[in-house]
């Protein structure tokens, strides 16, 4: 019964999605929006039902799902799926019809025609899922358990991963929304950047959370300490997110100049079609092969159609109608804040080409059989990281370059001692470290410079650390400071955990103590422990300081093995600590005579929860600034303000 | 001698038992050699499994090509020879590296093409921008 309400509920909000479009009186589609949105969250409700009460009867939780599974990932379970992740993605592509319904102080006009093309996306998409993946569809003969249960998802990192990824990705559908109804009205101005502005956050916000976290997923998991992999599912995400980035710069540029009009179009139109694309590689399983994919196409190409009438159709009209929006009379001197931005936007829109190409060809080439090629992380080391770096350079300097007119004599003070810093830094870097590693000490000076000299920003915003400043600066100016030291931050995590690496693989058996870098580890024991679904053989491994005899953290990787699932898993043990952190993993010795020694595999990843620390900050500046904008609203009552933020 | 190859490759995977990762037993004595190998194993992709080194990989094809790597150090080779070898014998996407040449021309000239406009359309507009001021 519930099923078929799901289904039901989903057919009718395919339904309202068409009035939506259709009816051309705006309360109407306002109150299609919510129509809709509270139609497919019933619909989504009664798939995550399904899944929680185990109802075997329904064919896509019985292949996902298992009776055994704890409560709480048999409910994440629900978008551990193709369909139901489809259906999530439906559900968050509401959500934001209704957000752009809410919206206050936006033209009832333009609203309207906001929601009508919201619309033709989830009547895109709901059609999509309707007729070709149904998730509610149900089996005769239901099988007596699910078959669903890969113990490796069972994560809560995991699970929370694709809702962070997919209000990222669909986010910025309200973005393309609004640059449509700019085209079509021929009106962009720095009102609509400040319509726009809280959904780009919000979705970039999203998106920066989303594939950090994944990216911890894959770091813990996985089992072989790496974080990045330049993998075609990574590169799906990271794609919107360098162009959200640039189209979040250009936005505020527009917000606060009546500038780049043309160019933030584009780029609006251009990463809600990199969100489609990144569906597309996932969902469609052209990326495990092309011809699987042409084997099985009808998904795949139903997304490609899908991606191919937005993004085709939003092309087109804005061919024939951007010379509406740009005015191109807004003047500026080469010094000044906006050739800092645009600049910044070249070398992120080039890395995100650059990522586009790598993980593009090597399908282009197998579907027009030129070959199989694998475009791995050389590949991206080559090119991303010298488009990346100037960018980096920029970052740091911008804030303090004036709008319109920026002043040399002014700016070259404020500059040096961030310079000195990283250059002192640099120094440093370059005579402590063995090998002499080059890149490593440029990107770590690159890394430096970006972080003196975003806090030299924030010094000098606050009055030198003037209490009332310190409290008294916009959240958005926080915000900003926030992001950009959290990538100074991360970048420094990055070279640590990947230039000084040290990997160690021994056999040990109880009692036997090794010295990994400035490390000793000792073998205690190895114990027979139970999970809630799994055995596992716990080993007991100390750390302590090289020549120390105090540990300083117990470990306890596991070998588990989940009998349901007929499937093995290595759990990593970390500790973490500022300088670096230990990462032990253990796997059987295979070539034991008395299965008492086992393989143990050490990593030591300097600095690498500066990686981590540096996601969140990045994550946590895009909230402030998303805080900025409800606390202005709520202070001057919510009043349309014209002078823009002091998010620069 | 690429057929001795595969036959070489196979024989080894059929009698090694599952080798997982780089093993500890897979270290060479010479440091300088076993640090080129490992540069190596990193750079070889591992045939089976999506977007991982066979450094990285439990598949037994990736033991064997580990395998076949240090015995063509300790027999000399150089690196180059040992990836051509291996590219003969699985094709250009066991490395990670994409090969250059004609079909992956446009991979490697792209984003320098893409730079390249995108910065003189820059440049314009902003010229464009600084008249009159």
């Amino acid at each position: 019964m519930v099923p078929e309400l799901g289904h039901y509920c989903l057919i009718l909000a395919l339904v309202i999605a068409g009035v939506q479009i259709a009816v051309r009186h705006p309360y109407v589609r306002i109150n299609a929006a919510y129509l809709g949105f509270t139609l497919v969250l019933a619909s989504f409700t009664a798939l995550a039902y399904s899944y929680a009460v185990s109802d075997f009867t329904v064919h896509n939780v019985a292949s996902n799902s298992h009776s055994l599974k704890p409560l709480i990932y048999k409910i994440t379970g629900t978008w551990g799926n193709h369909e139901g992740s489809m259906l999530l993605w439906a559900l968050i592509l509401s959500l934001f019809g209704v957000l752009l319904a809410r919206h206050k102080d936006m033209p009832l006009f333009f609203k309207s025609t906001a929601l009508a093309v919201q619309g033709s996306l989830s009547l895109g998409f709901l059609a999509f899922i309707t007729f070709t993946s149904n998730p509610f569809e149900r089996i005769s003969l239901p099988p007596l358990d699910g078959a669903g249960l890969n113990p490796i998802l069972q994560d809560i990192g995991l699970a929370m991963h694709p809702p962070l990824l997919y209000t990222g990705y669909v986010g910025f559908s309200a973005v393309f929304a609004l640059a449509i109804a700019a085209l079509i009205h021929g009106k962009m101005d720095r009102i609509w950047a400040r319509c726009a502005k809280p959904y780009l956050l919000l979705a970039w916000t999203s998106l920066s959370a989303g594939i950090a976290l994944g990216s911890w997923w894959a770091y813990y998991e996985l089992g072989w300490g790496g974080w990045w992999f330049w993998d075609p599912v990574e590169n799906a995400s990271l794609m919107p997110w360098l162009m959200g980035t640039a189209l979040l710069h250009s936005v505020l540029v527009l917000e606060k100049r009546e500038t780049l009009q043309k160019w933030v179009a584009l780029l609006a139109i251009l990463t809600f079609s990199l969100s489609m694309l990144g569906t597309f590689l996932v969902r469609s399983g052209v990326l495990t092969s092309v011809h699987s994919f042409a084997s099985d196409p009808l998904r795949g190409m139903v997304i490609l159609a899908l991606i191919s009438v937005f993004t085709g159709g939003g092309l087109a009209l804005y061919a024939a109608r951007v010379h509406k929006i740009g005015t191109d009379a807004v003047r500026f001197t080469a010094l000044s804040r906006e050739t800092t931005m645009i600049l910044n936007n070249l070398f992120m829109i080039t890395a995100c080409a650059t990522v586009l190409i790598g993980t593009l060809y090597p399908l282009l080439m197998e579907a027009l059989n030129l070959g199989s090629i694998a475009v791995g992380p050389p590949y991206f080391a080559a090119t991303f990281i010298p488009l990346s770096m100037p960018a980096l350079i920029l970052m740091g300097a911008a804030p303090f370059i004036a709008w319109k007119r920026g002043n040399l004599d002014t700016l070259w003070p404020r500059l040096q001692p961030a310079l000195v810093i990283a250059l002192i830094g640099a120094g440093l870097i370059l005579i402590n470290s063995q090998q002499r590693e080059i890149t490593a000490t440029l990107i770590l000076f690159v890394a430096l410079w970006l972080g003196a000299s975003t806090l030299r920003e924030w010094f000098l915003a606050t009055d030198r650390l003037d209490f009332d400043r310190i409290f008294g600066l916009p959240l958005s100016h926080q915000g900003m400071t926030l992001s950009h030291l959290g990538m100074a931050v991360a970048v420094i995590g990055m070279v640590g955990s990947v230039v000084w690496v040290q990997e160690d693989i021994r056999v040990m058996r109880a009692g036997e103590r090794a010295d990994i870098g400035p490390y000793t580890i000792t073998f205690k024991k190895l114990e027979k422990t139970t999970g809630e679904n799994y055995i596992a053989d716990t080993a007991h491994i100390d750390v302590s300081h090289f020549g120390a005899s105090m540990p300083v953290a117990s470990l306890t990787p596991e070998r588990r093995y989940y009998p349901v699932a007929q499937q093995t898993t290595t759990e990593a043990a970390i500790r973490t600590s500022l300088m670096d952190d230990i990462y032990i993993a253990i796997n059987p010795d295979e070539m034991s005579k008395d299965n008492q020694s086992w393989v143990v595999r050490t990593y030591i990843h300097p600095m690498i929860a500066f990686l981590w620390a540096g996601f969140m900050m990045i994550a946590l500046g895009g909230v402030l600034s998303l805080m900025a904008r409800r606390a202005r609203d709520f202070v001057k009552g919510g009043e349309t303000v014209i002078e823009g933020s002091n998010l620069l | 001698m690429i057929r001795t190859l595969i036959v070489m490759i196979c024989v080894i995977a059929l009698s090694s038992a599952a080798l997982a990762k780089t093993g500890p037993n897979e270290k060479l004595d010479d440091p300088a050699l076993e640090k080129r190998a490992r540069t190596l194993y990193h750079e070889v992709r591992c045939p089976v499994c999506d977007s991982q080194s066979v450094a990285d990989s439990d598949a037994e094809i990736s033991g064997a090509i580990r395998a076949h790597i240090r015995t063509r150090l300790l027999e000399g080779d150089s690196d180059e020879r040992i990836l051509f070898d291996l590219r003969e014998s699985y094709g250009d996407d066991i490395t990670m590296t994409p090969p250059v040449n004609d079909a992956t021309l446009m991979l490697w000239v792209m984003p320098f093409l893409i730079l390249l406009i995108g910065g003189i359309s820059a440049f314009a507009f902003i010229q464009r921008a600084g008249k009159e001021t």
